[in-house]
């Protein structure tokens, strides 16, 4: 993990927030890599609680790029906190939404249904496990079969639930592209 | 009506509790029932489906 610096001159990259469950379902799948190619990935404390909770054994120094930020005691905006009751959201992915609003971060990545709805309410774009592993063919981290081999083994080697045949379904559109 | 058997952690159940205490609902499965409408609501088939399709779209065809 790193800590902020000073200015460079250079553009600053836009800052990502990060749930926990891009993190674990990345973890399990063995491609954590690929969060760093977020040049500014950022989350809370309360969500790597959760993250370690349900991988002990991973390390901040696999995600060079992440940035932690313990958030104050401010309250929370009353609609955050009215759509945090309705849609049930937990801590950490509270603490997500909180931080979005404190980095004025445009882009949240998540696992959670739920929190998706909430951040997109409230003109967040958000993006999940699925997304970062194929954004991974588009980037050139990994070629279109590894991608492919990663998807594949999301069942059998993470928590992540997918439909087996929307799997398959997005499996096959990847396979179609060039 | 269906009879639903479930093991639930204490923390959870202490809280559903203290909701029943206070009045917010008459009845544990009362809180349960709609706790679990809201989880379905915000869990769709179809939006879940939505939600892996436009990840698959910026993750091939995205900006950044």
């Amino acid at each position: 993990m790193t800590s902020s610096g000073g200015s460079t001159g250079m553009t600053e990259p836009r800052p990502v927030v990060i749930d926990a469950g891009p993190i674990i379902h990345l973890d399990e799948l063995g491609c954590l890599d690929l969060l760093a190619d977020f040049p500014s990935l950022h989350t809370t404390k309360t969500v790597w609680a959760e993250v370690v909770f349900h991988r002990p054994s991973l390390l901040p120094e696999a995600l060079p790029t992440l940035r932690l930020h313990g958030l104050g005691p401010r309250s929370l905006p009353p609609d955050l906190s009215a759509q945090a009751v309705a849609f049930d959201l937990d801590a950490g992915e509270l603490s997500a939404l909180r931080l979005m609003a404190e980095l004025t971060a445009q882009v949240l990545l998540c696992d959670d249904a739920a929190a998706r709805l909430v951040a997109e309410s409230r003109g967040h774009r958000v993006h999940g496990t699925v997304g970062v592993i194929v954004r991974a063919m588009r980037r050139g981290l990994r070629r279109k079969h590894e991608v492919l081999a990663l998807l594949q083994s999301i069942p059998e080697r993470s928590t992540l639930h997918l439909k087996p045949s929307l799997l398959c379904e997005v499996c096959q559109r990847l396979d179609a592209e060039a | 009506m269906k009879t639903l058997v479930i093991e639930c952690p204490d923390k959870l159940l202490e809280s559903l509790d203290r909701l029943v205490r206070d009045g917010w609902v008459e009845t544990p499965s009362q809180a349960v029932i709609e706790a679990l409408r809201r989880f379905l609501q915000s869990h769709r088939t179809d939006l879940l489906e939505a939600q892996v399709h436009d990840d698959v779209e910026w993750g091939l065809h995205g900006n950044d």
